[in-house]
Order: structure tokens, then sequence, then C-alpha cells
């Protein structure tokens, strides 16, 4: 349904994507995954054509076969919100602040689908109802719901033209860990209900790896790793992978006896290098526990790993990585 | 909500009775005696004291304070000297003439405001901004008499499209409308310069909001993300200008009119002044700042009503 | 890093400083006397003689207008100056007493926003007869409202700082604070608005002159040579451009640096651009 390929993002010197390649069929759950900054939210604009103007976009993205890699807005303007819809991070300021949640959501049925006031309003509340909004709240402004009504809100109106895909950008960090495990299913609920493609972008492993199947993990511009998600948790191949999961906070991992130090977090050494700064060969190299003198000026291939998927890491290939 | 209008009526009126005090006060108390600027200097004693009795200003300042203030309620403005008649009727002959130019000058600026300010913001740091924000800096400093002679010279001299002053009255429509074309163009144009800059600037501080971001993701077009979704958020601040810019609307009608020779109020001032027709022009003073001061009030009460997250906090 | 200075900063002080000049080289020489009539040479196209022409009365339109910059920047000058130091005083005043003094100074400059100058002019001459100086008065007046809300806000600021805790403490009292603490440190701010002024002032003057409230003759005015000449718009429609110029040109120079100076002293206002 939609095709990537060699696909960069560049800003002036600075690249913010690098010749990335991928597909997105109807009913797959991907995710994104990486730090901050690392390009994902980029990756996810490019795929509706919101990329800021002063960014380059070159490559090949086909969304039913149409080429739309750099294509002005009036091109892309067509597809969205009808083939391609996108949730923001942050509810609470994505709402017109002056219109009416029901008007909200009943606006692209108006506009792009003609229906008649009557019959968008009921189209509405049927869309309040799958995304578990009450009926009466309609008539209420933004200000008048909570965080996770607003997302409710917006997903309805994401969904309100049928989209064959929802890029979902970091849908649940700006909302409460209960509230977000339930707009998190309420996705994954939605996607298989409709035979709806999800890209579900977030830094939260768990989220991930609640919401998704398959799973790209981002960085410095590179998608350094990619199989299906629980075998990608489980058995990371690539060192950056492997630093990120460690690297997560868990509450019960491992049981302490009285008195004994709580573990120290592992980190990732450094910090990710601004996008202009980024390192030639491999995007990790400088900040790799286990690099390699080929890794700084060499770009490594991509190598499949068990489990399905690949991974791109120069170790990979030539010996075992936990030398 | 309705605490709030009703706070601000009582500040409306409390600040149109310290205004009536200034302008009384400027009129009746500076030193100067009004008998003697209205009848000369070689005016008889008994004259100027017929007169003095007859504007009651044997009477102490405070008192004829009052019952100007009582009077002026019940709509009765006093006497105009000059023309001898009533001064509330006088204003009623003129008043139409000024507000036809005060209001299509303020229709017209509001919508070639909208216009540029808009199309600046959504052509930000490219050809079309920098266009705008250099003409709207001209307009700035360009005085409206000044323009209207311009446009006069252009318009009225030299291509004879459109005539160069006076008014033909409202019998014959169309030579009303077209006398009123280059006032209303000479004065808007200017009011819009400022206002557009302001349109403008909220404009672009709207665009930056996700709720902008949502509406382009709905795959709406630029027009109707302009106007329907950034457009209604950035008027806060531009009811502010407009509410100010009403004032200087209106005083600028007044220049207008002179320019033009348009029978409103505006001339009516400048007639008065020159015949030394004071009740005439204290009348017309208070009015036009009661007019400054409730295009203010109107815009307090419009700021609730546009954003409805302001109301519940009322 | 130093940052360079605001282009709209350069083309003010430049206009600016051009208006200044002419206005200085023509309290010691014009090209003739300004007021000088010789009726047999009116109308005169603009040539080596007369760069600009001459007027109905034969009256060299270049001199003209140096003597009427001359007027519009005293003009503007001694209204700024008169309206800002009143202006400021009251600002201070309410920013150091505080309390009902405070919302007394700022109703009452609320109210003085109810008189455009316009207005203020017209009352002036009713009672007085038309003079320049009852629009230099006139103008004065509708800038003190305007400097008082500035200095208010701006010294509001400084009383807050911990120098000025510092001097209170010292035992000095309010108006000797106000006088050697927060009076220099609210002069940018000031000078800013009284920069804008002036351009608003010089417009002021042009339109009051124009109406016959301001400038009488022989006095030369921008404003009183556009009522002249817009009587003569068919005869010599050339006049009626050079004095709208004239305004145009130093209204733009001094309102251009008073923003450019805003950019410089207070990058906040100047965010979004």
């Amino acid at each position: 349904m939609i095709e990537v390929e060699e696909l960069s993002i560049r800003f002036g010197a600075a690249t913010a994507i690098r010749e990335a390649t991928f597909t997105i069929q109807p009913g797959d759950r991907i995710g994104v995954v990486g730090e901050s900054g690392c390009g994902k939210s980029m990756l996810a604009l490019s795929l509706i054509g919101m990329t800021p103007e002063a960014a380059r976009v070159t490559g090949s993205i086909r969304l039913e076969g149409e080429e739309l890699a750099g294509a002005p807005d009036r091109l892309w303007r067509r597809h969205r919100a009808r083939r391609v819809s996108m949730i923001f991070q942050e509810p609470m300021a994505a709402l017109n602040p002056l219109k009416r949640i029901g008007e909200t959501v009943m606006e692209p049925l108006l506009v792009h689908e003609g229906l008649t006031r009557a019959a968008a309003r009921a189209r509405v509340l049927s869309l309040f109802e799958e995304v578990g909004l009450p009926g009466g709240r309609l008539r209420q402004f933004p200000h008048e719901i909570s965080g996770g009504q607003r997302q409710r809100v917006l997903i309805a109106l994401a969904l309100a033209c049928n989209p064959a895909l929802l890029i979902a950008d970091e849908p649940t960090t700006a909302l409460d860990a209960t509230i977000a495990l339930r707009i998190t299913e309420l996705l994954v609920r939605l996607a298989e209900e409709r035979r709806m493609a999800l890209l579900f972008i977030s830094h939260d492993l768990a989220a991930i790896a609640r919401a998704t199947r398959d799973v790209m993990v981002v960085y410095g511009g590179d998608i350094i790793e990619r199989g299906p998600t629980a075998s990608v948790l489980a058995d990371p191949a690539h060192p950056y992978t492997r630093g990120l999961i460690a690297a997560r906070p868990r509450a019960a991992a491992s049981p302490r006896g009285p008195g004994e130090r709580r573990p120290r977090l592992p980190t990732i050494v450094g910090a990710v290098p601004p996008l202009a700064a980024l390192p030639a060969g491999c995007r990790f190299s400088g900040r790799c526990p286990v690099e390699l003198p080929v890794c700084a000026g060499q770009r490594p291939e991509a190598v499949a790993r068990t489990g399905g998927g690949g991974a791109i890491c120069h170790r990979l290939g030539a010996e075992s990585l936990t030398a | 909500m309705a605490f709030f209008i009703f706070r601000r009526c009582v500040g409306f009126v409390l600040t149109l009775l310290a205004v009536s005090v200034v302008v009384f006060a400027v009129m009746n108390i500076l030193p100067g005696d009004p008998a003697l600027t209205i009848l000369g200097l070689d005016a008889s004693e008994d004259a100027l004291a017929a007169l003095r009795a007859q504007l009651g200003l044997n009477d102490p300042a405070p008192v004829r304070y009052v019952s100007w203030i009582v009077n002026a309620v019940q709509g009765d403005l006093g006497r105009s000297h000059s023309f001898g008649v009533p001064v509330f009727g006088l204003i009623g002959e003129r008043l139409g003439m000024t507000v036809a130019l005060a209001v299509s000058g303020m229709v017209v600026t509001v919508a070639l405001a909208l216009v540029m300010g808009i199309g600046a913001a959504s052509n930000h740091r490219r050809f079309g901004d920098w266009g705008v924000m250099f003409l709207s800096q001209i307009g700035i400093a360009m005085p409206a008499f000044w323009l209207s002679i311009l446009l006069v010279l252009l318009f009225a001299v030299k291509l004879r499209w459109l005539p160069p002053g006076g008014f033909p009255g409202w019998d014959d429509p169309v030579a009303a409308i077209r006398a009123l074309i280059l006032p209303t163009v000479a004065l808007a144009l200017v009011q819009s310069a400022v206002l557009a800059r302001v349109t403008r600037s909220s404009a672009l501080e709207v665009m930056r909001l996700d709720y902008v971001r949502t509406a382009r993701a709905s795959g709406f077009s630029r027009q109707r993300v302009l106007w329907r979704h950034v457009l209604p958020n950035a008027l806060a601040p531009i009811v502010t200008i407009v509410g100010m810019q009403f004032a200087s609307v209106v005083t600028g009608a007044i220049v207008i009119e002179n320019v033009f020779y348009l029978p409103g109020l505006g001339r009516l001032i400048f007639q008065s002044i020159a015949n030394r027709d004071l009740p005439t022009v204290q009348a017309l003073v208070m009015m036009f700042a009661a007019i400054v001061v409730a295009a203010n009030f109107i815009v307090d009460i419009l700021y609730a009503l546009i954003d409805p997250r302001l109301k519940g906090r009322m | 890093m130093r940052r360079p200075l605001p282009v709209n900063l350069m083309i003010g002080a430049a206009l600016a400083a051009l208006v200044l000049l002419v206005a200085f080289v023509s309290v010691f020489w014009t090209p003739y006397d300004h007021a000088a009539m010789n009726i047999p040479a009116k109308f005169q196209e603009p040539g080596a003689a007369h760069w600009l022409g001459t007027d109905q009365l034969g009256r060299d339109v270049v001199s003209q207008l140096m003597a009427a910059a001359a007027n519009s920047m005293t003009v503007a000058l001694v209204a700024v100056l008169i309206g800002g130091s009143i202006g400021v005083s009251l600002g201070l005043l309410a920013s150091a007493l505080g309390g009902w003094v405070e919302d007394l100074v700022m109703r009452v400059a609320d109210i003085g926003f109810a008189f455009p100058a316009l207005l203020f002019a017209i009352m002036l001459a009713a009672v007085f007869g038309p003079s320049l100086t009852n629009a230099v008065l006139a103008i004065a007046f509708i800038n003190i409202p305007v400097f008082a809300r500035v200095a208010r806000a701006a010294a509001n600021q400084i009383w807050t700082l911990d120098y000025v805790t510092a001097a209170r403490a010292a035992g000095i009292g309010v108006f000797g604070i106000s006088r050697d603490h927060v009076l220099p440190n609210i002069a940018a701010p000031v000078i800013v608005q009284a920069t804008i002024e002036f351009a608003v002032a010089i417009l002021a003057e042009a339109a009051l002159s124009y109406l016959g409230l301001g400038a009488q003759p022989p006095s030369p005015s921008w404003g009183r040579m556009l009522a002249e000449a817009q009587t003569l718009i068919y005869l010599a429609p050339q006049l009626a451009i050079y004095p709208g110029l004239c305004i145009m040109i130093a209204v733009l120079g001094f309102g251009l640096l008073g923003d450019g100076l805003r950019d410089v002293t207070d990058p906040r206002l100047s965010r979004v651009r």
C-alpha cells in the first residue's frame, strides 16, 4: 500500500533520515522506536507530506502506486484524512479551541465526503461510540474535556474518512500511564476491526510491545534494526537496540532483598549527536560499546537476523556480537 | 458573564462622565470669556452681558456642568449661535454622512487588512510577505489627507473617473456612492496598514500551534485552514486594534470630510470653530469622545464573546 | 556574538538624520527666503534657479520645505518633551507610591486615551483660536498617558530588583530611589517610545496645520503647504506632491528608528517578524 524506497530527508547539511526503505501493507501494525531527535517524527511527517518547508525529501514514497516524494502540498492534500491520517503527541493543543468537538470531527466529513450536516452528525456519533466517547460530548469545547478524551476526539477525527493508514506520533506520551494504556489498546482494536494499517511511533518500548507486530529501530536517521516486535525486543541484534532495552526502567525486573541497593540503571554512553555532526559510517559509532575500527568510516550492510527482519552492524557480518 | 458585563457598563458610564468633565473644563473653565470669544473684541458691554446671561455663564461652573449633562441626557445639547437652531437637530442632519463614511471606511479597512495580513502570514518570509510589510510601512507613514489629495489628483484630475469632492445628496444614490469612493479608500488604506500588521503577526502566532497542524493533516485546503482555523483564533488582538482604530477612523473622518468637502459632522466642527459657536463645538467634541469610549467598551464585550474559554471565568 | 543592527534601524536612522540635518541647515541657510514673494516668477517649473520650482506667490518651494522641516521638528520635539516629562513623572509616581495613587493615575491615563489629538486641538482652537502653540499643547497632552503607561510598566519591573530593595533597606526614600535608580533604568523603553511618538507628533502637526488648527501663515508648514496646494490642484499639481513626501519621509524615518531601537533594546518584542 505504501512503498518507501531510499527515502532521505535533509535540512541543509543535516540528515534527518538516510535512505530508509520499507513497505506498509493493509492491517500492518508497525512500530518506530528511537530516542527523541533520531528522526522518527520526520519520517512520520514525510508519509503525510507535512515535513517542514526547509526539508528536502528525496527517494520514493509510493502511495498505492502514486509517487509522492517531494510532491507539492496540493497533491498530498488529496490523500490526507482519506488515505493517510495522523494523530499527534500533544492532545491538549491539537484541537481548535474555538470549535465544539462534534464540529471538529464533522468538518472532514462535510468537506471531503460532501455529507449533509445530518448525515455527518450521525457518522460523528458512531465514530464517538467507536472510540469510546459519550455522544453527549458533541457540543463540548476542548477545554471542557480531559486529555484522554481529547486524544479520543483526535482519533475519531483521524478515522472520520476511513483512512487506510493511521500514523500515531507518540500518541500516549503526554497522557497518564493508565489512560495511555487504554488509548494504545483502542488503537490496536481499531486497526484490527478496520483492517487499517497503524504506524505507531514511540520511545516507549512497553507501548510498542503492546501496540505493534513489527518494529523499526531508528538511530541517527538510519533504520538500524527491524523485525517482528517480540523477537526484536527479546533478542536484539544491534548494540543500540540492546542498549535501549537495557536502559528501560522496569518496576519489578529483579526482586531485591531488604537492604539491597536498587541496581543502577544501565545507560547508553554519551548523548545523541546533533544531526549535522553524525558520523558518516555507522551512526552509532562513537557511542557503541563494541565498536570496530571500520565502523566510523564505512556504512554497514543490512544483515538478516534470526527471528526475522535484519540489522545493520559491522559486528553482525564479521564475528559474534558478544566478543 | 452577566456580572462581567454589568461591571463593564458601570466602568463605561464612569469613563463617559470623566470625559465630559474634561470637555466641560477645557471649554468653560480655562481662562477666557466665551461671550467675548463669540461676539468678538468690539462687542458692547450690554451685548456681552446679555449673552452671558443667555449662556448661563453667571452661574457657578458646577451648576452649569450639571445642567449641561442633565439637558444632554434629555436630548437638549443647547442652541447653536451661528445657525440659530438646536445643536441636536444640526447634528442629526449631518450624522448620516459621517456614519456612512466611518462605517464604509471601517468595513473596507477590515476587509483589506484581513486579506493583506493573512496573505502575508501565509507567505511568511516570501515576496508577498515583504510586499505587504513594505506597503504597510509606507501606509503608516502616509498622512490620510495627503493620500486623499493624491487620489484626487489621479482619479479626479487626471483620469476624471470620480468627482474631486462635494456631495450631491442621497437622492441620486449612484452619484452619492461615487462621491464616497475616494474618501472611503483614503480613510481605509491608511488604517488598514496598521491592522494588516497586527493581523499578520497574530496569524503567524496561531499558525505555529498544534491545531493548525491537525487541520492540515485533515487534508483541508490552505485557504480553509487559514480562514476557518487560523483567522478565528487570531481574532482577539485584531478586535482590540479594530476597536482602537474605530477612534482613529472617526477622527480620520473629520479630516477626510474637510479634504473632500463632505457635509458631515467634521465639516460642522470646523464651521463652528470658524463661527466661534462654542456650544456646538462642545457638543460635537463630547460626541466624538463618547464614540471613542463606546468603541473600547464594545471591544471589551466582544472579546468575551469571541473566546468560549473566557466565558466560564467571568 | 554581536548581532548585526536591524535593517529598519539603519534605514530609519538615515532618514531621520537627513530630516534633522535639513531642518538644522535651514535655520542658517535656505536657497531663498522662504517667505519672499515674487509674483512674476510664480508657478515656475523645477529648474536650476528653483530646484523644485515656485508656488502661486513665486516663493521658492525648496526653501519653504526646509523651513517647514525646522518647524515640524521643533513642534514634535517640544510636544514630546512636555508630554514625555509629565507622563514619565506621573508613571514614576504611580509606580513608586502604588496603591490608590497608582490606580488613580492609570484611570486618568485611560480617560486621556479617549481624546485623540485632533479633538483636543479642536477644543483649544475653539476657545483660544487656532495657533501653533495650541497644536503643540494638544499633541503634548495626548502624549502624557502614553508615557505614563510605558514608564509605570517599566518602573514596576525595576522596583522588584535586588538593588532597589537594597536601596530601600539603606533608608533611601521612594522619590530618591525613583530619581537615582529607577529613572536611569527605564531610559531604554522611554527613549524608544519617545522616538515613535516623535513620528506620531510630526504626523499630527501636519494634519492640524492642514486643517488650519496649527501653523498660521506665514509660518511654513508641510501640512499648510498641502492645504494651499490642494486649492491649486488643477493649476500646479506638483505642489501637492513635495510636502507630502517630506511628511512621509520624516514619519517613516522616526517610526522605523523607533521600531529598530525597540528590536535592539528588547528582543522579546520582535520575536515574530
